[in-house]
């Protein structure tokens, strides 16, 4: 450039600035990205007061800033970081919810998503600054959260076959580009809360994290056992999509209260010294039950079972089976299938108390769920007897038969109105051929649900009902009146078989007859054998009982029926492994009086080869979690 | 090499080259013609590279109909004096390191170029170099803005830039009670 040239650019220059602020609001008309690159510069403070700026700065910090700094007065800890990631991403929106916000850093980290759908671009730095390195204490102590990409954990969502191909060519495609987390972060005597995504972890020699109470790693790899041993006053962990993983040992964490492991798809071992542990989330495939170990699991009171990933073959259902089993003793059971069928098939157990102030609730629970079974042919509800104020007595075989009488004739109106809706469900109109109340007991909820189902199930062609124990002239009257209630609509007239107290077994404690399964003597014996006796209870006589093992109670004249009469193969003989599940979420539920209400969703497992494609898809947007709101 | 004198002396310049040459010719939205080297156009923008690559390069001038001479002005401006600096790999490689700062502070003469841009010549800037996939460009002209930003409240940044509030009160009230981390913190 020469000489001549640079004299008239600076003319030109002096010219120019005298337009300085001439014009209009050029900033405003910049592109998103450009903002959003301009605000990444500033102090993320000063990025987000923006907002005030004008409507067309509402939600520039939001969507398009793409680095964060934050610079705070007080805690130690020094961070300069950057971290590129592919450039694109899912919306940041997707990543899991953050805890309340303790300080600026926390509060920004996964910004809300603002209402439009443009998608931010990912974040590519995050910068704190502490201006005391090596401050100890703070009442707040430090949370880090890194996780910077907002990509869904997994991709096996959606689970039918053709669905899971797809997302395995998308995971092909995936660029991983980890980030190496700084060795500081490690050291630090006053860090809380470290939430860290995509990482390869860089561990110092020593680890000392003598603060860190909650630690979430996401896609982290590096030596995370070794991390977690080092971390003796964690009391929240979370592992997500960590795919290296094979086996976790967290046996030094004594106070670990809550423990969450998800889509960490290789994980085949687990240790866990659960004596403080009160939930535990789990989301993935079933895992071999006998490679996963709780120690002391007494205080757990929530667990939450996801499984994803393709939907359980047979074999691999009963291990879910003890992998459940492991967890017997929590209060509250979540089972969330990916696919709502992978547990209700064409046959769909619910457990559960209807206490009589329900009225409502029963009738839409159910019909949520069956409208999310169209495949379901035969439904069966298991009502659990409400707990008795006074005590177990009720659950007792001995309890006083007067005082079960008399609470039988409370409950029972015979000249209350019971208004059912009339609705249309698929299953219920088309499919469901085979309805099965257990330990009905008459109470206005159980007639209302019985009414409702069954003035809505045109295509029943078998009804059974086992009641509770009760007065006889009170069973007989809700005999009658369930069989008022049954459409005489079918190809065939349906047979109704409603079981009341058997002349020929007066003494009603022998057998438990309509007990539920609960009963003291049961309490000994293992799940495995529980297994049987509970749906010995539910589906027939008592194991102890010395007639034939057909399905319902060997009713003197039972042969009359034989023709409508499908007997079901016995459980240890070839029964799927749904029905064993079911029965012994039934069983748990009684064992443990659940407040809430147990799920058994019991399918054989033959049962997915008869769904249709079609319905295989209305099953991946179901959960079976639904049901827990019964 | 900057050529801006207008169209007739940039085709002298043209006949002059070889056939293979090591220049771009770029065209203004108002038919101005600038020179560029090929190889800094190619590692500063990645637009450019991606045309040079794909051989759309037009030796009569490629068409940039979205920038002005001027900023196409500054464009080149840039790229020469970038390429005349030594450090410019260094700038480019992203050496992904948790101590060094993810940006590099502008240089000294990167601050000079800025610094001397009228302030719509500096939204030309940073368009042009949106549109040309400038990232240095883009860093450097964005911090400049967002230096002209820094330490000011709203009042005054709408002011410096000419920004019409068209909030309510009620909505101003509603966003500094949704963002009082950022409000209230000091």
């Amino acid at each position: 450039m020469d000489a001549g040239s640079d004299t008239s650019n600076a003319a030109r220059r002096k010219q120019r600035r005298r337009r300085w602020s001439g014009g209009g609001d050029r900033l405003s008309t910049l592109s998103d990205g450009a903002l959003g690159h301009i605000l990444s510069f500033l102090p993320s403070t000063e990025a987000a007061r923006t907002a005030a700026l004008s409507r067309r700065w509402r939600h520039l910090f939001t969507s398009a800033v793409h680095t964060l700094t934050f610079t705070e007065k007080e805690p130690p800890l020094s961070i300069g970081y950057e971290c590129a990631t592919p450039p694109t991403c899912a919306p940041r929106a997707s990543s899991p919810p953050s805890p309340p916000p303790s300080s600026p850093a926390t509060a920004a980290l996964p910004p809300s998503s603002p209402a439009t759908a443009a998608l931010p671009p990912p974040i590519r730095a995050l910068r704190v600054v502490f201006d005391e390195f090596g401050f100890l204490g703070g009442d707040a102590g430090v949370a880090i959260d890194l996780r910077l990409d907002g990509e869904p954990v997994c991709k096996r969502m959606t689970t039918t076959a053709a669905a899971s191909e797809t997302a395995a060519a998308e995971e092909v495609e995936l660029e991983l580009r980890l980030y190496t987390t700084p060795k500081s972060i490690f050291t630090s005597a006053a860090l809380r809360v470290l939430r860290l995504g995509r990482c390869q972890l860089d561990l110092p020699a020593t680890v000392a994290l003598p603060a860190l109470e909650t630690m979430h790693l996401t896609r982290a790899t590096g030596a995370i056992c070794r991390l977690i041993s080092s971390c003796r006053r964690l009391t929240d962990l979370t592992l997500e999509d960590c795919g290296d993983l094979t086996d976790i040992t967290v046996l030094l964490v004594v106070r670990l209260r809550r423990l969450a492991l998800r889509c960490c798809h290789n994980l085949a071992a687990v240790d866990v010294d659960a004596s403080e542990l009160r939930a535990f989330e789990y989301r993935g495939g079933v895992m071999e039950p006998w490679l996963v170990t709780f120690l002391d699991p007494h205080k757990m009171s929530m667990c939450k079972i996801d499984l994803c990933g393709e939907e359980p073959t047979p074999d691999k259902l009963a291990n879910l089976m003890s992998f459940l089993r492991l967890f017997a003793s929590v209060e509250r059971l979540h089972l969330t299938s990916a696919r709502l069928g992978c547990g209700i098939g064409d046959n769909l157990e619910l457990t559960g108390m209807l206490p009589d102030d329900d009225d409502e609730g029963a009738i839409a629970a159910a019909t949520r769920i069956l409208e999310q079974t169209p495949n379901l042919e035969t439904l069966s509800l298991f009502f659990l007897p409400e707990p008795h104020l006074g005590g177990d007595s009720y659950w007792n075989d001995h309890a006083d038969v007067e005082t079960i009488h008399a609470a039988h004739k409370l409950r029972y109106d015979r000249n209350a109105a019971i208004d059912v809706p009339e609705v249309e469900i698929y299953c219920l109109r088309e499919r469901i051929t085979e309805i099965n109340f257990a330990h009905y007991q008459g109470a206005m909820a159980q007639r209302m649900l019985a009414k409702f189902l069954l003035r809505n199930a045109p295509v029943v062609s078998e009804l059974c009902c086992e009641f509770a124990r009760g007065p006889l002239p009170i069973q007989t009257r809700l005999m009658e009146e369930i069989k008022g209630w049954v459409l005489n609509n079918p190809p065939g007239r349906p047979k109704t078989w409603a079981h009341g107290p058997l002349p020929r077994r007066p003494h009603l404690s022998a057998g438990a007859r309509g007990l539920p399964p609960s009963s003291p003597t049961q309490q000994k014996t293992d799940c495995g054998g529980g297994f049987r006796r509970i749906s010995s209870t539910c589906c027939r006589q008592p194991a102890t009982d010395d007639r034939p093992p057909p399905r319902w109670s060997t009713h003197a004249s039972a042969p009359r029926w034989a023709a409508g009469l499908r007997l079901r193969p016995g459980p240890a003989a070839c029964a799927g492994p749904y029905e064993l599940l079911a029965a012994w979420l039934a069983a748990a539920a009684c064992r443990l009086g659940l407040a809430g209400v147990a799920v058994a969703a019991s399918a054989s497992a033959n049962a997915r080869q008869q769904h249709s494609s079609t319905s295989s898809l209305q099953f991946c947007k179901g959960e079976l979690e639904h049901i827990f709101q019964f | 090499m900057e050529v801006d004198k207008g169209k007739g002396e940039a085709e002298e310049t043209r006949k002059v080259a070889e056939a293979d040459r090591d220049t771009v010719t770029l065209k203004s939205s108002d038919g101005k013609l600038f020179e560029v080297s090929k190889e800094a156009a190619a590692r500063l923008s990645t637009v450019l590279a991606g045309m040079i690559a794909g051989g759309s390069i037009d030796d009569n001038g490629t068409d940039l109909k979205q920038i002005g001479s001027e900023a196409l002005e500054n464009v080149v401006d840039y790229c020469n004096k970038h390429a005349n600096s030594i450090p410019s790999a260094a700038l480019i490689s992203s050496s992904i390191s948790f101590n060094t700062a993810p940006f590099k502070e502008p240089e000294e003469w990167e601050r000079k170029f800025v610094d001397r841009l009228s302030h719509d010549a500096l939204f030309d800037l940073v368009e042009a170099a949106n549109f040309l996939g400038m990232e240095r460009l883009l860093d450097v002209t964005c911090h400049k803005i967002s230096e002209m930003m820094k330490g000011k409240s709203p009042d005054q940044i709408r002011e410096v830039f000419n920004i019409k509030n068209d909030y309510t009160k009620e909505e101003l009230e509603e966003i500094r009670q949704e963002l009082a981390w950022a409000f209230y913190d000091d």
